[in-house]
């Protein structure tokens, strides 16, 4: 039976805890993303081993004079330097990402190689921000991140918390902790990778 | 061109790091000049971990 767990299939115990930050990818005024992001960090910080903080493109002190590595925040890179894996919050305009989240992740490349990441969308639409996920994938690629293969997509965001940012449609636990697991996966042995495996 | 012989050392805990990508940049000032690389089309940089913290660095790669 090769599709199930073999005897002898190892749990690997990190000797470090994996670092996976969220990232709030708007500074709109009144961002629906911001509690999805905030539910992103619960469900994290829930499991063992890993430890997660909200990164807020609102808070970051980059320049937007400039663009690049130019703007480097050194927090934001050393949060990137030491993160396994990121979610990312990305919400929906215009059929894109947003402009400040793309800006924010240009500020650095060499923090992101071989690591792991993640995309939430959310979007007032039926499609759950899906449309501006397309999108980010090649430019996240481009970032030297390795994309997993779930998504969460939070569609007509309005309905889905509370006045108090509090869930209301507990269907999307079960998805989230799907798309949390193989992220954790991918941050596990993409850890393993870079600390182990030379390039030939 | 002159091969990056030596391996980077982590600056915490003074291991040897482990080499594990090489990433196309793109350049975007004169001082990167030097280190293009025509056929690739870009700048090689050579990302390394450290196996006991996990830190990473990275530098020009000059192969
Ligand atoms: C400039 C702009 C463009 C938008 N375009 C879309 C869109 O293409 N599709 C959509 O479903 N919602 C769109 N929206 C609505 C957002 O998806 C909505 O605000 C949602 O709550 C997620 O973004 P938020 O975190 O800013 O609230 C747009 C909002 C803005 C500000
Ligand atoms: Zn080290």
């Amino acid at each position: 039976m090769p599709w199930q767990a073999r005897e002898g299939a190892t749990r690997m115990v990190e000797p470090r805890p994996l670092f996976i930050p969220v990232i709030l990818g708007t500074v709109r005024q009144g961002r629906r993303s911001a509690p999805v992001a905030r539910l992103m960090v619960s469900e994290l910080s829930r499991r063992p081993g890993i430890e997660t903080d909200l990164i807020d493109v609102a808070r970051l002190p980059l320049r937007v004079d400039d663009a690049g590595e130019a703007t480097k925040d050194p927090t934001f890179a050393a949060q990137m330097n030491r993160a396994d894996a990121l979610v990312v919050v990305s919400p929906e305009y215009n059929h894109g990402y947003s402009g400040l989240l793309k800006h924010v992740l240009d500020s650095c490349l060499r923090e992101y190689i071989h690591k792991a990441v993640g995309v939430v969308g959310v979007s007032a639409g039926p499609f759950g921000g899906a449309r501006g996920i397309q999108d980010l994938l090649p430019v996240l690629r481009e970032l030297g991140l390795v994309t997993i293969f779930w998504d969460v997509h939070f569609a007509t965001v309005e309905n889905v918390f509370d006045e108090s940012g509090v869930l209301r449609e507990p269907a999307y636990l079960p998805r989230i902790d799907k798309f949390l697991k193989e992220l954790v996966w991918m941050a596990r042995t993409l850890r393993h990778g870079r600390e182990h495996i030379v390039l030939e | 061109m002159v091969a990056n012989a030596s391996p980077v050392v982590c600056a915490t805990c003074e291991r040897e790091m482990n080499h594990h990508a090489e990433k196309l940049v793109h350049p975007t000032d004169s001082v990167d000049d030097g280190y293009l690389d025509p056929i690739l089309g870009g700048i090689v940089e050579e990302v390394h971990a450290c196996p006991a913290c996990g830190t990473g660095a990275s530098r020009r790669s000059t192969r």
